[in-house]
């Protein structure tokens, strides 16, 4: 049964409509024009140039958000797997034993 | 309750609820899915009152979380809505942990742990949208995500895609968030509910006792837990409030999802946007899977596997959660 679910998955990872290659690094690339979204940029109409300065204090304010952002992951993600096997330790599966009433 | 009766002769009452369920149901464990239902029940209220205040439109809806977090009261009710998201979250993963701990979703459960990956799903999907609909950087990046893995999904994926682009796109999202999705919740929540009562609390596995508690004994401790619980949370969302991204700015790429998220970013890294779309569907066909490959609850040697298999898998997720906060954001769109 393993082994058809692995091959079975194998299957679906190679028949995926596109090819599987690291996305990683595009910095080579053409670099996007950055501009506001609005309503009217959505439907593909022209719309005012929003000031360059405000763009980069924008930028630069979310930037640092996802720096500050980092600590407090790493917590919950550890927290999170202390809990976990926390509950496995307490749940092991264990041979049957008999608890007594009363 | 008396059974000799009809349904027209039975004079139901409170009290016709109160059966005896066996004693573990005051374990922390057993009463993680209570906590959530407390929890969701919260985010609807919390959720509620903040519809009353968003503009959900590509050109307001930013400015009017912005006007709602100008006051004092407003910062703390978004931020406590952002918290129970992430509580509630945690806590499903926690739920799901107890019950391939103990083996719950075999034999006659398996039909309550489908509905119950239904509503792992809704939850995500809750989360996904609720970020989305802010329109900050952040849920636009994440918006244009789902367009870029939707368009890779045969035959429904495109329109649906379509369907979301435009100046209507908010207007979509949030009928999504507060009308779509609640309705699936009820949908699902109600029959997980009721076959839980059916099928009766799960054993721990190993033990055996004929020791009882009366439900509502239950329900107080999971109320009692609760409030300790979601009041802490309440206390986080005022210490930490929960920040509001300016933007969003087409063709940059500088946030990472929520933290939750973070696993399947770390995939998206490695294979693509196509991994948005396989490896939710391996995991969650991985989850349909578990009641018909570990059929015995009481074959220890085949549960310990599932266990071991799940606490890697766990232990995997982990490091790629550390691994993305640790990185910079990585540009992943228009590949």
């Amino acid at each position: 049964m393993l082994k058809k679910t692995i091959t079975i998955a194998l299957l679906f990872l190679f028949l995926t409509p596109m090819p599987i290659m690291a996305q990683g690094d595009k910095e080579e690339e053409a670099a996007e024009k950055v501009e506001k979204v609005t309503s009217a940029s959505l439907e593909g109409e022209a719309q005012d140039d929003s000031t360059k300065k405000e763009t980069e204090k924008d930028l630069a304010a979310i930037t640092s958000e996802v720096e500050k952002s980092t600590v407090p992951t790493v917590i919950k993600a550890v927290s999170l797997a202390v809990i976990i096997f926390g509950l496995a330790y307490a749940y092991y599966p264990k041979k049957k034993k008999e608890v007594p009433n009363g | 309750m008396d059974n000799s009766k009809t349904l027209e002769e039975k004079n139901w009452s409170v009290k016709d609820f109160n059966y005896p369920v066996p004693v573990h149901a005051k374990n922390f464990g057993y009463s993680v899915g209570g906590f959530t239902v407390v929890g969701f029940l919260l985010l609807i209220v919390t959720g509620v009152i903040m519809a009353l205040f968003f503009s959900p439109s590509v050109d307001n809806a930013r400015q009017s979380v912005l006007n709602l977090i100008s006051s004092p009261w407003g910062m703390w009710l978004r931020s406590f809505h952002r918290w129970l998201a992430e509580t509630v979250t945690f806590l499903i993963i926690l739920h799901i942990s107890r019950i391939i701990f103990t083996g719950s979703y075999a034999g006659r459960r398996k039909w309550n742990w489908m509905f119950g990956i239904g509503l792992l799903i809704i939850t995500f999907a809750f989360f996904f949208s609720g970020t989305a609909i802010k329109w900050d950087q952040e849920g636009y990046e994440a918006y244009q995500h789902s367009l870029e893995s939707l368009e890779l999904v045969p035959l429904i994926g495109e329109p649906i895609a379509d369907f979301l682009t435009g100046g209507l796109a908010v207007i979509r999202l949030f009928a999504t968030h507060v009308l779509i999705l609640p309705i699936l919740l009820f949908v699902c929540l109600v029959p997980h509910l009721a076959l839980m009562k059916l099928n009766g609390l799960s054993p721990i596995p190993g033990k055996t006792s004929a020791k009882t508690i009366m439900f509502f004994d239950h329900i107080n401790k999971i109320i009692g837990f609760s409030a300790a619980i979601f009041g802490l949370v309440a206390f986080l969302a005022a210490q930490f409030p929960v920040a509001l991204n300016p933007g969003p700015y087409s063709g940059v790429e500088i946030t990472k999802p929520p933290w939750i998220f973070y696993p399947i970013y770390q995939l998206e890294d490695w294979f693509g946007i196509i991994a948005l779309v396989i490896f939710p569907i391996i995991v969650v066909a991985g989850l349909i899977l578990l009641p018909f490959i570990d059929k015995n609850v009481e074959n220890i040697k085949t549960r310990r596997i599932v266990v071991w298999s799940y606490l890697l898998l766990i232990t995997i997720m982990i490091l790629f959660i550390i691994n993305v906060a640790v990185l910079p954001p990585v540009k992943h769109l228009g590949g």
